[in-house]
């Protein structure tokens, strides 16, 4: 009894004992009320929303040293002492807007980036499945972006004046140093992997991070998927082959296996083709992937993967139509790629991982053989720290072995083998500070070290964002790109040094609502291109690092996911202007894979009652250079321009109740005339005359018919 | 002696009893307010778990708030920062409840939120939301929340795979009859989706 009159004494005392205080206010955030802001006094329930006004008043019973919490989303979090006592109290704070949060400025100055998880910007891997042309191949999806060339013969990357072997492609961090499948001259090579295996894609045609090197244009920065949600089978049956997957998902762990097997010797037995295939195009491969994610903020991830490719093709002679010459292309490749990514509290950051490929080709030409074999490997360690919501610091290392045992073999059955080995490193350092919401600054620098060669250089790149208007910003980035030199030349003469580049680029960027519209201009300079004599090329005397060049250009790109229901589309348009003096150039020349005018309009719509996306693409690129040994000059032939039109259709079903899409796709539908450049004979005729024959594709259409089943527990979606 | 630790004992108690009851108090305030005011309902919500770093109901109800928040604003990145910090706080209650039918049906809700906020992700996200709706109807198999997320995701669903209306509405029936056979744990205990739901059968065109 006497416990409980005591009690409420006590309440009594408590409540009486204080009198109220009254905290009232207006609060604004870039000069206008915050409406729905919370205020109130940490560690207590005491507080108020404001007003559409921006005015809150409450009252509370707390006394002395108190702290007011302001909190609303986008501006930072505020806190105010207050002494407590009888007064009411009366402020009028201002909210200074956060830099973490939405729409903080990035910089954009290079960069196209999509994830499943951001916004995208750019292609996610259902963009690259659905782009009609690209056929699920992630570099040709890659090439509807600005600031590519279409180069229809090679299938690889060209960015902005870059040839092919200047863009790196990184998987998870590590690089994938044999990206694309080995093909015959003049027969587009594809991607090695499927985009469905990631989940996030970077694409920089410049201005990349000092995190990146061994490229001097471009960086394809591919993300693979978490854990997967659930179990999953896939079948895909397609005109050219067939693919099984299985993922089996357990609680912090998943394990995917994946078998494939493509020819396309039945289609080329349907559909003619100019080309005489002894072998038709014949690959098979398989993947492991296993991950884990142990613990929240913990995640490992190991992939191994094995390809073989095989293929000859006999192309018509140029005088003699009635006989071919033959090109043999062999390939077996090994890629296994571990990384891990670990929080070791909440503003560090520790992530890396190893990477070993072993790739071996067999290139066989009239004129002789190559036999390529060659290794790479790779661990690197990144240490990210959060010191604040608007400055990061990053650094990291990476160790390298890169082995050639490369083999020659001339027509007179002679071999000549080269063999070089050797350790590269690298380190960098960056460091990101937004010091308001709408202003980014970044620096760093890249050394690079590559004992093959003997060098070491120093890269340094900085690059900023700053806000120009509503929805829009400018970035500009200035970086040095090194690259040790392309492996076919170094196996003749290691004695190079790094090859390098400048990048400038000047970035305007608006987006609203899912439309997005940018513009960049952008300057290149290369210089120690590696140069080596036409007349003979293998002769190491002959190579140097005396040649240069530069690429500049506008690039321009709209999508807009947002004007038409059910439908989507995006336009890019290059501008380019280069010139270089490289490989076996005698002069300086714009290169034969450079057009200056590329186009790429790409639109998807989404039929809802048939269930049914069709996809269209257009593509047009402008001359292309060639040399002609009949005019003087080098590289002074320009081809026609090229136009392709390109549909698709994915047509959503299901098939003993599993998800099904069966997919249709024509290339180059209305069978337009492609020349991507001319072969000459090597001996001219009687009259002096060098006899040409263009170089184009085996078939004027392609055609692609799928079927992708997916068994799943709760059969939702094809990934 | 006996008197003067008596006194400091009930002393605690007392207090102990005017936190636990205004805790309550505060709480049922905020969840009258739910449905009426909601911003003003989430800032409080917010406070309180501000405030009480042990109990997980405010953190849950101010991960609730968010997400309805986002599923009411425009464009799709405030929808994403708003979801954000809904996650923040649905982990937060996570950590401290640990395993709950309705924590985990909540986080179905916010996947589905995601959709909303960008189509694109329907491809990922859907069995992100199956995945979580299962795991809270293993909890609970009664959990009429767990089924009324399962049925506006099917119900966004095209029917090629299984969705549309005509697939979501025996979903929304059931979660009916689960709505009116459902007893909280506690006056606290989260009651919301229940209007939601009969919005839902309306639409299906029937009583129930």
């Amino acid at each position: 009894m006497l416990l409980i009159r005591i009690s409420i004494f006590t309440l009594i005392i408590t409540q009486t004992l204080s009198a109220q205080v009254k905290i009232s206010g207006t609060i604004t955030g870039s000069g206008d009320p915050l409406i729905g802001a919370n205020v109130y006094l940490e560690g207590t329930y005491d507080g108020a929303s404001t007003d559409a006004e921006g005015q809150f008043s409450f009252t509370t019973y707390e006394k002395g040293d108190a702290q007011l919490v302001i909190s609303y989303l986008g501006f930072e979090r505020t806190l105010i002492p207050l002494k407590l006592e009888e007064e009411d109290i009366l402020l009028s704070p201002k909210l200074k807007p956060s830099a973490s949060a939405l729409e903080a400025v990035e910089i954009t100055a290079g960069t196209f980036e999509a994830s499943d998880k951001k916004r995208g910007v750019a292609l996610s891997r259902l963009d690259v499945v659905t782009t009609a042309g690209a056929l699920a191949d992630i570099p040709s999806a890659i090439n509807t972006l600005p600031g590519t060339q279409s180069v229809g013969e090679a299938g690889q990357l060209f960015v902005r004046g870059g040839d092919a072997y200047e863009s790196q492609t990184f998987m998870d961090g590590m690089p994938i140093p044999a990206f694309y499948s080995s093909q015959v001259p003049n027969l587009p090579a594809r991607g090695r992997f499927s985009p469905f295996l990631f989940s996030g894609t970077l694409f920089s045609s410049g201005g990349y991070s000092a995190e990146y090197g061994q490229a001097l244009s471009s960086a394809l920065i591919l993300e693979t998927d978490d854990l997967p949600e659930e179990n999953r089978t896939g079948i895909s049956l397609m005109s050219v082959g067939t693919e099984l997957s299985h993922t089996q998902r357990w609680k912090k762990v998943a394990l995917s296996g994946s078998v494939n097997l493509t020819s396309l010797a039945p289609y080329h037995s349907m559909v003619p083709q100019s080309i005489d295939f002894q072998k038709d195009p014949l690959s098979y491969g398989g993947y492991l992937f296993a991950r884990a994610e142990p613990k929240a903020g913990e995640s490992y991830k190991g992939f191994v993967s094995y390809a073989f490719s095989d293929v000859q093709a006999g192309f018509q002679e140029i005088l003699n139509p009635e006989s071919y010459s033959y090109f043999k292309a062999k390939n077996a490749n090994i890629y296994a790629n571990g990384s891990f990514s670990k929080l070791i509290n909440d503003t560090w950051l520790v992530y890396g991982g190893v990477m070993y490929t072993h790739n071996e080709e067999k290139l066989a030409a009239p004129q002789g053989q190559i036999l390529n074999n060659r290794k790479y490997g790779q661990i690197k360690v990144v240490s990210q720290h959060h010191f604040s919501s608007d400055l990061t610091l990053k650094w990291g290392m990476e160790g390298g072995y890169v082995s050639l045992q490369d083999t020659l073999i001339n027509d007179l059955q002679q071999s000549f083998p080269f063999s070089r080995e050797g350790f590269r490193s690298a380190a960098f350092t960056e460091s990101q500070w937004k010091p308001t919401k709408g202003l980014a600054l970044r620096a760093g620098v890249r050394m690079e070290q590559d004992a093959l060669i003997n060098e070491v250089a120093f890269a340094p790149r900085v690059s900023a964002a700053i806000r120009a208007h509503a929805n829009a910003q400018v970035s500009i980035a200035y970086g040095k790109y090194y690259q040790t030199p392309f492996a076919d030349w170094l196996r003749i003469q290691p004695d190079l040094g790094f090859e390098q580049a400048e990048h400038f680029i000047l970035n305007y960027q608006w987006q609203k609502n899912d439309r997005i519209f940018r513009v960049e201009g952008y300057y290149k300079n290369y210089r120690d291109l590696v140069l080596f004599d036409r007349e003979d090329q293998y002769n190491p005397a002959g190579f140097s690092n005396e040649g240069s060049g530069y690429a500049g250009g506008v690039d321009i790109f709209w999508r807009d996911r947002k004007t038409i229901k059910n439908a989507e589309y995006w336009v890019s348009y290059s501008f380019l202007d280069t010139e270089r003096k490289y490989r076996d150039f005698p002069e300086s020349a714009v290169p034969a894979f450079a057009s200056k005018h590329n186009v790429s309009v790409i639109g998807k719509y989404f039929l809802n009652d048939w269930d049914t996306q069709l996809g269209l693409s257009y593509h047009v690129n402008s001359a292309r250079p060639y040399h002609d040994p009949n005019e003087p000059g080098f590289l002074t032939g320009r081809t026609p321009a090229n136009h392709t039109v390109s549909v698709n259709a994915s047509y959503l079903t299901q098939l003993f109740n599993h998800f099904t899409v069966i997919h249709v796709s024509v290339s180059n539908v209305l069978g337009n005339n492609q020349i991507y450049g001319y072969r000459f004979t090597d001996v001219p005729d009687d009259t002096g005359h060098f006899a040409s024959q263009p170089i184009g594709l085996p078939a004027p259409r392609f055609f692609f018919v799928g079927l992708f089943l997916s068994i799943s527990q709760t059969n939702d979606s094809i990934f | 002696m006996k008197t003067l630790l008596s006194i400091a004992f009930s002393l605690t108690i007392s207090f102990a009893i005017g936190q636990n009851a205004k805790y309550q108090k505060a709480m049922k305030e905020a969840i009258a307010t739910l449905e009426t005011d909601q911003a003003t309902a989430l800032n409080k919500f917010e406070r309180i778990a501000m405030a009480e770093s042990e109990k997980w109901l405010p953190a849950y109800y101010a991960a609730y708030g968010y997400t309805q928040s986002s599923l009411q604003t425009e464009g799709g990145d405030r929808k994403d920062a708003l979801l954000d910090k809904a996650q923040e706080w649905l982990d937060k209650a996570q950590t401290i409840q640990g395993e709950h039918s309705e924590i985990h049906a909540l986080q179905a809700y916010i996947y589905l939120a995601r959709i909303v906020a960008s189509a694109a992700r329907g491809m990922t996200y859907t069995g992100k939301v199956k995945r979580e709706v299962k795991k809270a109807q293993e909890l609970n198999a009664m959990n009429p929340r767990a089924e009324l997320v399962m049925g506006m995701l099917v119900n966004g669903m095209p029917a090629f795979i299984g969705g549309g209306k005509d697939n979501a509405c025996p979903i929304f029936s059931a979660a009916y009859q689960k709505y009116e056979n459902f007893t909280p744990e506690n006056d606290l205990a989260p009651t919301w989706g229940k209007k939601m739901n009969e919005g839902y059968i309306g639409y299906c065109g029937g009583s129930n």
